[in-house]
């Protein structure tokens, strides 16, 4: 039998290469599948334990007491021993005497081999050491050569600074000077406070601590596990390890760190499958066309077997034998191509190609008695009998998409449920292209009656044959899930980016140490017409987060509002008041009387009269207080006050303010103000934070030393504000900011938004300059940040440099979108659009196939034999293919439709909760683009195929 | 019964009906014909006859839709799909039209023969004749490695009678084994048939066109209108007597007699019989 199984593949090798092919990518996707999310979750687990503090991914334990520090060795003992940990032993004292500062003379095991010499050696004896090269910069006369002698510190108040012990003291000779090789390094440990505080350590050997006398060492013990154990995310592996309790009990973190491991690996792990499986479900389904064409055209064989008798195992072997074979080494082939090809794959990519195999086996066995279940009579038929069937496969489709979308909505996202879209997508693609065909037969009758012999072929052989609907339902299958894949792509990057958009609000974000003036003005300096950088910082007003921007560059930010938002904030309005350096003369009316004041006052004591201030805003934004000579009086008087030799290049009069002491009744109004005798601006405008009026009043009830302001008019009476409605339809009504003094200044509600960036969605946005104007500069914004556009010049940050900003750190977009797509939705939705990829190439390949073994059918052939013209029978089965291209595309785009409906929720779209919901629909644009691409192949690859078929004159 | 020996047939009052979306079709109506074991018969008439259908009974691929059809001792309309499918592995060996149809175009004839063999290699009892001394039957001495298409048409055919008589059977239906053939090779062919007969004792049935071949295999049974409608034996036509007492009139008779004709029938004291055409 093997023989003629081995005659039969070599006689027909051109016609078993199809499926040997096919069972190879079965078995590469099979592999890719299982290696894949092991490959993402171990990069996943990766960047988790890069990015996790020292103290989240490795045990450590210390001790300084006759106890502890027992406890201490014996861990450092038994970990020794655990093949999974590295272990770094460390004993250290803190001493005096490198400079006026404490340092930390510390022993860590094999230290040598973690240090870069600046110059010297490592220590080898007793009383050698080796400083840090900071230390040498900072403390003058340490040198290799220096002899220092140290004496143990201590500090026994913890209020006071740590002090030299009168234990004694010990020589040292500093011989080497050293830098860590890699600061970040596990070796070095969780960093301590004393890291944090920068304490020198100096490294040296065990017999030197023992020769120094000290009261106090401190052991510590570092187990610093394997990669690989930290990659599986699994604590209960590290539990089970053996590690001594103790160290454990004393890292709480570590679990933390796994945990969030754990969690990602389930989830890329759980989600992978959702579409690789349907899609290897879909490369069965070929292989069952695939095989189930090649039995047809061995029918009359299997026909004159079954004739004479032949046992049914012979005949299933002769029938089947050969695809088996195939199966039976190609599969494995395609899995071992992976596993050797991925890095880390592992045993389980093979053991995916050996379960797929199994289902291939099953596949080609079912198929092939199928066949042989039919009379001799039958098999030796030109044509085979047709006769309704049970649509098996529909209704088997269908209750497992009905069972994944009944758990699904149940609430479990486990199993079936997670599968629920494709399979959703998968069944309605299936179940229409059931359907359409018969739907569609009576057109065939028609176009045949009306003389379209071509179209009326061409729709019978779509519709009426089996080969035609199983290529129907698999392009229909394969468009679906791909059309679905690249829905969820489009919305999971739309939600990727507008998420890092609204966290980020632009392109570059530069953390600065400035104040908003300094950074106002910094940048008003380095990018002077507001093309490519905005100054922001954060506030809080009554429990709620502040966004304040300067909104007259809100082009800069990455926010689609921002330009709906500057115009509602910076309503335009009445002039600043410039002033320049001169005299400054503010003209009072003042109706005021002097009131007794309440209660004896001290011998020698007196209540002054109430006092004017000028406020003015200096060129580089800061604002300063002005007084005003002389006291209050009745009547109209100026009151003046010299203006600081900074404001000859202009400063904006920012405010009056007025400090009374409770001797005093009456109304004040400004009458007019001038510099130099120069009228720079009347009275008309001014008012009180919060108010129209420009009515200042002195009152008893004033808190005595607290100033009241009184605002010009180009400061409105509250502050615009857009606010985030999930804090109210009409914002917060009653939000206010604190002035100095009992005043408050007002924001006022103008604008709704849904989100503000950066902050969230209980916020609300400011203009930067008009808050520190309401505000008079008494509030002051943190978090200060500069952010840039995408058109921000190379050499912004220099620039902003050279303006005197202290740029302390630096995110970007481009960075938080390599972050983003290394998340486990975008890795997994990655893996599934490369399925779905997959699955469209196999598609194509198994109708190139079945196509070009068209012109061997008996039905075209009796076409022929019938008078059909051979140009005619081309021109038919070309129309076959496109139909069945461009219907499966369109059959698949609505199952694609239907299951985005259906079960969007599943899909991996989304990393946690994005502040902006996801689209509820993908662009049109990817998807149409995504359909006639499936389309365009099809047709295409096919017409080839025929156009091949014509040269050779297949069907002459 | 031994292994060579011819197996007899027997056809009561068979008729086969053919079900089908435009309406049913009588195939064969009544047919009754006896062949005895190692005869040679040559199946002969017009097409859509019934011969075909007819042989198709004796072999177990369509089961008679009344009436009976007796192989040796089996009753084919009794039999189950695997006693069947069994009797074609071992008793009963079918060669259909055109040779290629009968076998594998990628294994060698040797393979062929051997293939045929199993189903009867799988019954205990029967003892299988070398493939190369079955090939020798049927005049292909030597030709064991030899593939289809390496093989000339007579020759094909002679592979095919070689494939249907690889598992030693009582009876060998052949479905025009001469068809397209030249003289040369319809000869070989005829005598291949012979040879089987003579050395075996295997019955053979032989659905054919050509009178030729007939007159060489000696019994000449002509179904027609899915009747045994004459038969010939050693040159000799003969009508036949239906099971229902019906008798048809060769062609050329008929012409004389249209139906409707009425005649009287005379039994002579010599035993002969005389039809008288009436007169109204």
């Amino acid at each position: 039998m093997i023989a003629l199984l081995m005659l039969a593949l070599r006689e027909r090798r051109r016609a078993y290469a199809a499926i040997a092919l096919l069972c190879f990518a079965i078995g590469a996707l099979a592999a890719l599948g299982a290696a894949y999310p092991r490959a993402v979750a171990d990069g996943i687990a990766d960047d988790e334990i890069k990015t996790a503090a020292a103290n989240e991914r490795m045990f450590q334990m210390s001790g300084s007491d006759d106890t502890s520090g027992a406890a201490v060795l014996a861990v450092a003992e038994a970990t020794r021993r655990l093949p999974d940990y590295t272990t770094v032993y460390a004993a250290g004292v803190s001493v005096m005497g490198f400079g006026a500062e404490r340092s930390v003379l510390t022993y860590r095991e094999n230290a040598c081999a973690h240090v870069r010499l600046v110059s010297g050696r490592c220590p080898m004896g007793s009383g050698e050491v080796m400083v840090p090269a900071g230390l040498v910069q900072q403390t003058r006369g340490i040198e290799v050569g220096t002899r220092l002698f140290l004496v143990e510190a201590i500090k026994p108040d913890p209020k006071n600074p740590w002090m030299a012990s009168n234990r004694g003291r010990a020589p040292i000779d500093v011989v080497g000077v050293y830098q860590q090789s890699n600061p970040g390094e596990d070796y070095w440990g969780v960093r301590t406070s004393e890291d944090a505080a920068g304490v020198p350590v100096v490294l040296t050997r065990p017999e030197t601590l023992n020769s120094l006398p000290h009261e106090t060492e401190v052991l510590t013990v570092t187990a610093i596990p394997a990669r690989p154990l930290l990659k599986t995310g699994d604590y209960d592996a590290i539990l089970r390890s053996k590690l001594d309790p103790n160290i454990i009990k004393s890292s709480p973190d570590v679990k933390g760190m796994l945990d969030r491991i754990a969690a990602k690996r389930k989830y890329v792990e759980t989600m992978t499958p959702a579409v690789v499986q349907p899609v290897l479900g879909l490369a069965c389904w070929a292989l069952f066309l695939l095989v189930s064409g090649r039995l047809q055209r061995d029918r009359p064989e299997v026909g004159i077997q079954s004739l004479r008798g032949l046992p049914l195992a012979h005949r299933w072997v002769l029938a089947a034998g050969v695809s088996g074979l195939l199966a039976l080494v190609a599969t494995p082939l395609g899995g071992l191509a992976v596993t050797l090809a991925t890095p880390g794959a592992g045993g389980s990519s093979m053991s995916a190609a050996l379960i797929i195999l199994a289902v291939e086996l099953a596949v080609i066995a079912l198929t092939a008695l199928g066949l042989l279940r039919l009379r001799p009579l039958d098999l030796l038929r030109r044509v085979l009998p047709t006769g309704s069937k049970v649509p098996l496969i529909e209704i088997a489709v269908l209750t497992v998409a009905g069972a994944g979308f009944a758990q699904m909505k149940s609430g479990d996202r486990s199993g079936l449920g997670i599968l629920a879209a494709s399979l959703i997508a998968v069944a309605v693609a299936v179940a229409v292209a059931r359907v359409l065909p018969l739907a569609l037969r009576p057109a065939a009758r028609r176009q045949l009656h009306r003389g379209r012999i071509a179209s009326g072929i061409a729709l019978a052989l779509a519709t009426r044959r089996p080969s035609g609907r199983h290529l129907l339902a698999l392009v229909s299958t394969a468009a679906a899930l791909f059309t679905l894949v690249v829905g969820a792509t489009d919305v999971s990057s739309t939600t990727r980016h507008t998420q890092i958009d609204l966290t980020l609000g632009a392109d570059r974000v530069l953390m600065v140490q400035s104040s908003p003036a300094q950074a106002l003005a910094a940048v008003r300096q380095a990018d002077p017409d507001g093309a490519w950088a905005t100054v922001t910082g954060r506030l809080a007003v009554s429990g709620t987060d502040v966004l304040a921007v300067d909104l007259s560059r809100a082009a800069v930010m990455r926010w689609p509002e921002a330009t709906a938002v500057a115009a509602a904030l910076k309503p335009g309005g009445p002039a600043p008041i410039e002033v320049s350096a001169g005299k400054l003369e503010v003209f009072i009316d003042a109706t005021v009387q002097a009131i007794p004041v309440q209660g004896e006052l001290p011998p020698g004591a007196y209540a002054p009269k109430a006092r004017v201030f000028a406020v003015v805003e200096l060129p580089g934004g800061e604002f300063q207080e002005l007084d005003l000579d002389n006291g209050i009086e009745p009547g109209v008087h100026p009151y003046a006050v010299t203006l600081p030799p900074a404001c000859a290049e202009g400063c904006r009069l920012a405010g009056l303010s007025l400090l009374a002491f409770g001797a005093e009744r009456g109304n004040l109004a400004i009458q007019r103000i001038t510099v130099d005798g120069r009228p720079v601006a009347d009275g008309k405008g001014w008012h009180t934070p919060g108010t129209d009026a420009g009515q200042w009043s002195i009152d008893p009830a004033m808190t005595i030393g607290q100033p009241t302001y009184l605002l010009p008019p180009d400061v409105p009476a509250g502050l615009p504000a857009a606010y985030t409605r999930d804090l109210g339809d009409k914002g917060p009504t009653s939000a206010s900011f604190s002035l100095r003094g009992y005043q408050r200044a007002p924001i006022k509600p103008a604008v709704a938004t849904d989100i503000v960036p950066r902050v969230g969605h209980k916020a609300m946005v400011v203009d930067l300059p008009s808050a520190l104007r309401a505000t008079l500069g008494s509030t002051t914004p943190s978090k200060i940040e500069v952010w840039l556009s995408a058109g921000a010049p190379a050499d912004a940050q220099r620039k902003l440099t050279d303006a005197g900003l202290a740029i302390v750190g630096t995110e970007s977009r481009a960075d938080a979108v390599a972050r983003a797509d290394r998340t486990p939705p975008a890795l997994t939705l990655r893996m599934q659009l490369g399925a779905a990829v997959a699955g469209v190439l196999l598609l194509l390949g198994v109708l190139l196939v079945v196509s070009s073994g068209d012109r061997r059918t008996t039905e075209l052939a009796g076409l022929r034999q019938a008078g059909v013209r051979a140009a005619t029978l081309r021109r038919a089965t070309r129309i076959t293919y496109a139909m069945i291209s461009l219907l499966g595309v369109l059959i698949g785009v609505v199952a694609a439709a239907v299951a985005w409906a259906a079960a969007q929720s599943v899909l991996p779209i989304v990393d946690g909760t994005p502040w902006l919901p996801p689209p509820s629909w993908p662009s049109p644009l990817p998807l149409a683009v995504g359909a006639a691409g499936i389309a365009v192949l099809l047709i295409v690859g096919t017409h080839l195929i025929f156009v091949g078929d014509r040269r050779g004159r297949g069907l002459e | 019964m031994s292994e060579h020996a011819g197996l007899a047939v027997a056809c009561r009052r068979v008729v086969q009906i053919y079900r089908g979306e435009g309406g049913d079709v009588v195939a064969l109506s009544g047919v009754d014909l006896t062949i005895s074991p190692g005869e040679m018969v040559a199946l002969v008439g017009p097409s859509g006859s019934g011969k075909s259908t007819l042989v198709a009974l004796l072999g177990g691929l369509l089961r008679p839709s009344a009436g009976r059809v007796t192989v040796g001792t089996y009753d084919m309309g009794r039999l189950s799909d695997r006693e069947i499918s069994r009797l074609r592995g071992t008793r009963i060996g079918i060669v259909l039209q055109g040779a290629a149809r009968n076998l594998l175009p990628y294994a060698s004839l040797y393979r062929n023969v051997w293939l045929a063999q199993r189903r009867a290699a799988s019954t205990s009892g029967i003892a299988l004749e070398d493939p190369e001394r079955v090939l020798d039957l049927v005049g292909l001495p030597g030709q064991g490695k030899t593939r289809l298409h390496e093989l000339a048409p007579g020759a094909r055919q002679r592979a095919a009678l070689a494939v249907g008589i690889a598992a030693s059977p009582g009876l060998l239906l052949v479905d025009e084994p001469t068809s397209q053939l030249d003289t040369g090779g319809r000869d070989e062919v005829i005598s291949a048939l012979e040879t089987i007969n003579a050395e075996r004792g295997t019955t053979v049935v032989v659905v054919t066109h050509d009178g030729d071949v007939g007159t060489r295999l000696g019994r000449v049974v002509t179904i027609r209108d899915g009747r045994v409608g004459a038969e010939g034996r050693n040159g000799q036509d003969f009508a036949v007597v239906a099971g229902d007492g019906t008798v048809q009139l060769p062609p050329e008779v008929l012409e004389e007699f249209p139906p409707g004709t009425l005649f009287t029938i005379d039994h002579a004291e010599d035993g002969s019989v005389t039809l008288v055409v009436g007169s109204s």
